[in-house]
């Protein structure tokens, strides 16, 4: 509707006159721009700016699960033993980097396996550790010297 | 926010690689499609959902749980035989049946799939494969549905057939065809089944004229296995196929007798065996084989005739 001398119009259509402020940014939209979703009126910038910048949820459509990745690097390799010992590593440092990362939309506790895989990291890394110090002590006593009667 | 509040709706699919699960938001339902490190989410708003289609079809969509158990069983049922241990070789071999048989059973014959209809899109559910899956999902949506958009009136079906929107396409055009399935039509699949059958009873009057179950062993094997495999496509073919329910039923009887026959058969030789500690080289020595070998024959020829007769009538009637 054009609008009239004295009425509010449209931030993008200046002629036009305005029927709703968007909800995130306030700026006064006209019928033609206003975007009703998730009973609230948006504009077109701020409804593509929550969609590439993932800030709305209900706009997303894919999500990477930065949380199954550090979880399968903690466990897949530790069934071979030997690749653990940089998986082990690798998953601690990719659950810390990804810490506050989204995760599934559905997930009810989002931070559990992100949890699990530093907790099973830990315990790896600590098994290594403790092997390693195994192995020094015995080559310093002299255990490995040793000629078998 | 990087969560909205969802509860999970029944049906899910959890594949090796690819998973599908469906939950329900404030005002919309989601589709998730996950793999093992992303996922793909596709939204219908309860107040655009039109119609739910829930059908009723074969379908061998086999969840990775079930295929991780049966493998198991199977490995268990191998490494048991030599050196043979009875008691680690029978439960295993036994489950490894009974779960074979579940999901051949659930796959055939409660399976089903699943479309959602909205004014602008047809969309497949693919984590509702099960019947009793898609019921209870059915069940759950229907009062979210309800209270968004309101309860049908009583003469709903009288008031859309004037709506002009909502006239059907064999309403707008009588020559189109009504029926959702094309009818019953002759197919040389199901001779072969029937034939398949006949040669199971021959072989098996061939091994008991001469005495000695070994002579034909591998070609009972093969025959057993070829019947498997095109009874299990002649049922399918069948159930989407109007009126041939007896064809079908005839199809499923001739596998059920075959599978029923090599489950007592191992039964037998597993009592001989572990109650009177008799093993035997031909199998026909156990005690009651010979018996159920001509229950089979009998069994066999009840299917085989009238199912080839009634296979054979579809060619006459030309359809």
């Amino acid at each position: 509707m054009q609008a009239a001398a004295g009425d509010a119009t449209c931030f993008y259509h200046s002629s036009k006159r305005a029927k709703a402020p968007c909800s995130q940014c306030g700026r006064f939209l006209c019928a033609l721009c206003t975007v009703e979703f998730s009973g609230a009126v948006w504009c077109p910038e701020c409804f593509e700016a929550g969609r590439t910048r993932k800030k709305v949820v209900n706009l997303e459509n894919q999500r990477t699960l930065h949380d199954s990745i550090a979880l399968a690097l903690a466990t897949w390799p530790a069934l071979v033993i030997y690749p653990s010992l940089l998986a082990a590593p690798g998953a601690m440092f990719y659950s810390i980097y990804y810490w506050n990362r989204p995760t599934s939309i559905v997930r009810r506790h989002p931070k559990a396996r992100l949890v699990l895989a530093i907790v099973l990291s830990m315990v790896q890394i600590g098994l290594w550790i403790a092997l390693a110090i195994f192995v020094i002590y015995q080559i310093k006593k002299g255990t490995f010297n040793r000629v078998p009667r | 926010m990087s969560r909205a509040n969802y509860t999970r709706m029944p049906g899910r699919f959890r594949g090796f690689f690819r998973g599908h699960s469906l939950w329900m938001g404030e005002d919309h339902l989601l589709l998730v499609d996950s793999t093992r490190v992303s996922e793909m989410y596709q939204r219908f708003y309860l107040r655009d959902i039109q119609t739910i289609i829930v059908r009723k079809t074969p379908r061998f969509r086999i969840p990775y749980y079930w295929t991780v158990l049966a493998v198991f069983l199977l490995i268990v049922s191998v490494v048991s035989t030599r050196p043979f241990r009875p008691a680690l070789f029978w439960p295993s071999f036994l489950l490894l049946a009974a779960v074979v048989v579940y999901l051949y059973l659930a796959s055939m014959f409660q399976s089903c799939t699943c479309h959602l209809i909205t004014r602008v899109t047809k969309a497949e559910l693919p984590s509702l494969f099960r019947l009793r899956a898609a019921q209870n999902f059915v069940d759950a949506l229907s009062p979210r549905l309800i209270a968004t958009q309101g309860q049908l009136a009583a003469d709903w079906i009288e008031r859309s057939a004037t709506l002009e929107e909502n006239v059907t396409a064999a309403d707008r055009n009588p020559d189109s065809p009504v029926e959702l399935l094309p009818a019953a039509e002759f197919s040389w699949l199901n001779i072969l089944v029937f034939a398949l059958v006949a040669v199971d009873a021959g072989l098996t009057v061939y091994q008991l004229r001469t005495g000695d179950a070994g002579s034909l062993s591998t070609l009972a094997m093969l025959n057993l296995i070829a019947l498997v495999v095109s009874a299990s496509f002649a049922i399918v073919r069948l159930t989407r196929q109007k009126a041939s329910l007896a064809l079908r039923a005839f199809v499923l009887g001739g596998l059920l007798v075959v599978g029923a026959v090599m489950y007592a058969s191992s039964m037998l030789q597993s009592i001989d065996q572990q109650l009177y500690h008799q093993t035997f080289r031909n199998v026909l020595q156990y005690s009651g084989m010979k018996q159920l070998a001509w229950f089979e024959v009998g069994a066999d020829m009840v299917i085989a005739i009238p199912g080839l007769i009634l296979a054979l009538r579809l060619k006459e009637d030309g359809r």
